[in-house]
């Protein structure tokens, strides 16, 4: 279980990114990290990881998350966290080495999926193919907490519906994903539960089960937490096309 | 304490042969400069230290200190004329900016500095950019004690005695603040 209890992070000069931030990750969840473009979704998982300093805590089956449990969460991020002049190949010997539970069956297996080449740099590799790299070694890792950093980022829609059908069909029942993403129509039918931030809070946290039980949607559910107003583009139609241009 | 390979000790994509080998060839380099400037300031030093008077006989003169035949006697502009030392300091700001070097590079490209900082082992990040250029920084410093060592005992084997000048030591001793920092004859005695 990955508990975050008050997490609040502040930038200097830039005010609070993230704002007690409490959330209860449990074991087999896929949960999707959703909310506007600089709602605090990188922030939060960075400072999951411990790249961010923050004040709260993390923990990890009760205790605080130490150095030495890094292992047991893996992170693919769009921003990269590969070396670029190494081989896939290189990498998985690398994670292998570092990651006592990488698991190099699901690594070959994903590798040949995707029909990835194991011998080129993965810096020469198509965004698309960076990407599968990025989350088939956070796949691997072994970890039983994977965080995804909007890891779709620059692949076309083919490539991402190969992942979310790899997501739902690969992860195990001790497995929980927590993927940050925009992308809230496509990742909606792969969650268990959809969790919204808005300005650095947590605005939203909800079971999809639960949610078509009330016969409501993920992206029903994220409208309505953000507010969405749906007639405002007709509305902005309107003030475009009514009367005559004049200057205040 | 565990064995590690060569290539454990560099970023993943660095041959740690290379690093290795360019760091001792630096520091090699070092010292045989060193030396040819040390020993050829002795020799000129020597070779100045008795003169023939007007009826053959041989008159003895005081030997150059030896702080100012290591040229730390004026700071920076004597590094230039007499460079004993000067490539140490030039190794050990090399090594630095191997270490600056190496960490920069794991933001390069990509951001592998979040891999590296999720390892189970903390140490990881920093052995792999630290260990070559603490060899490089480290190397420096023993040589220069070595070779100042032993530039001293070559010194005190080859001046006559009575060319000798007292309190050698309590001069290199003072000359060790202008060395290091160039602006020291202002506050050293």
């Amino acid at each position: 279980m990955l508990e975050l209890k008050h997490l609040t992070k502040s930038y200097p000069g830039q005010g609070k990114a993230l704002e007690e931030v409490s959330l209860t990750l449990m074991p087999g969840e896929i949960v999707g990290l959703l909310g506007a473009n600089g709602a605090g979704k990188t922030t939060l998982l960075k400072c999951i990881l411990g790249l961010h300093p923050f004040r709260g805590e993390v923990l990890l089956d009760g205790k605080p998350l130490t150095r030495r449990d890094m292992g047991r969460l893996a992170f693919a991020t769009s921003e990269y966290s590969f070396f670029p002049a190494l081989t896939a190949k290189e990498h998985a010997a690398f994670y292998a080495g570092h990651f006592p539970a990488f698991r190099p069956k699901r690594y070959r297996a994903l590798m040949e999926f995707f029909q990835l080449p194991e011998n080129r740099p993965v810096g020469k590799l198509s965004t698309g193919q960076k990407n599968q790299v990025e989350v088939i070694l956070a796949l691997s890792q072994g970890a039983e907490y994977i965080l995804m950093d909007e890891p779709f980022v620059g692949s076309d829609l083919f490539n991402r519906e190969d992942f979310y059908k790899v997501l739902s069909a690969i992860l195990e029942p001790q497995e929980t994903l927590l993927l940050s993403t925009h992308l809230v129509e496509e990742v909606a039918p792969i969650l268990s539960r959809a969790v919204l931030l808005r300005q650095g809070k947590l605005v939203g946290d909800a079971d999809v089960l639960a949610l078509e039980e009330e016969g409501k949607d993920v992206v029903a559910f994220v409208k309505e937490a953000y507010h969405y107003q749906s007639d405002r583009v007709s509305r902005a139609l309107d003030l475009l096309t009514e009367g005559k241009e004049d200057f205040p | 304490m565990k064995r590690r390979h060569l290539c454990e000790l560099v970023p993943p994509w660095s041959d740690g042969k290379v690093q290795l080998v360019l760091a001792l060839l630096g520091l090699g380099v070092g010292v045989l400069s060193s030396l040819y400037c040390y020993l050829s300031q002795l020799e000129t030093a020597w070779g100045s230290l008795s003169y023939l008077g007007s009826q053959g006989e041989v008159h003895w003169t005081a030997m150059t200190d030896f702080a100012d035949l290591v040229g730390s006697q004026g700071a920076v502009s004597n590094w230039f004329s007499r460079p004993a030392f000067f490539a140490f300091p030039l190794l050990m700001l090399a090594g630095l900016a191997l270490a600056g070097y190496n960490w920069a590079s794991f933001r390069r490209g990509s951001r592998s500095i979040y891999l590296m900082r999720r390892l189970p082992d903390r140490w990881e990040l920093a052995r792999r950019c630290l260990t070559i250029p603490l060899v490089l920084i480290l190397g420096a410093v023993v040589l220069t004690a070595a070779l100042l060592a032993l530039y001293y005992a070559i010194y005190l084997w080859g001046t006559p005695a009575q060319c000798l000048r007292p309190g050698q030591l309590e001069k290199l001793w003072v000359n060790f603040g202008y060395l290091f920092h160039p602006f020291a004859q202002h506050f050293l005695p």
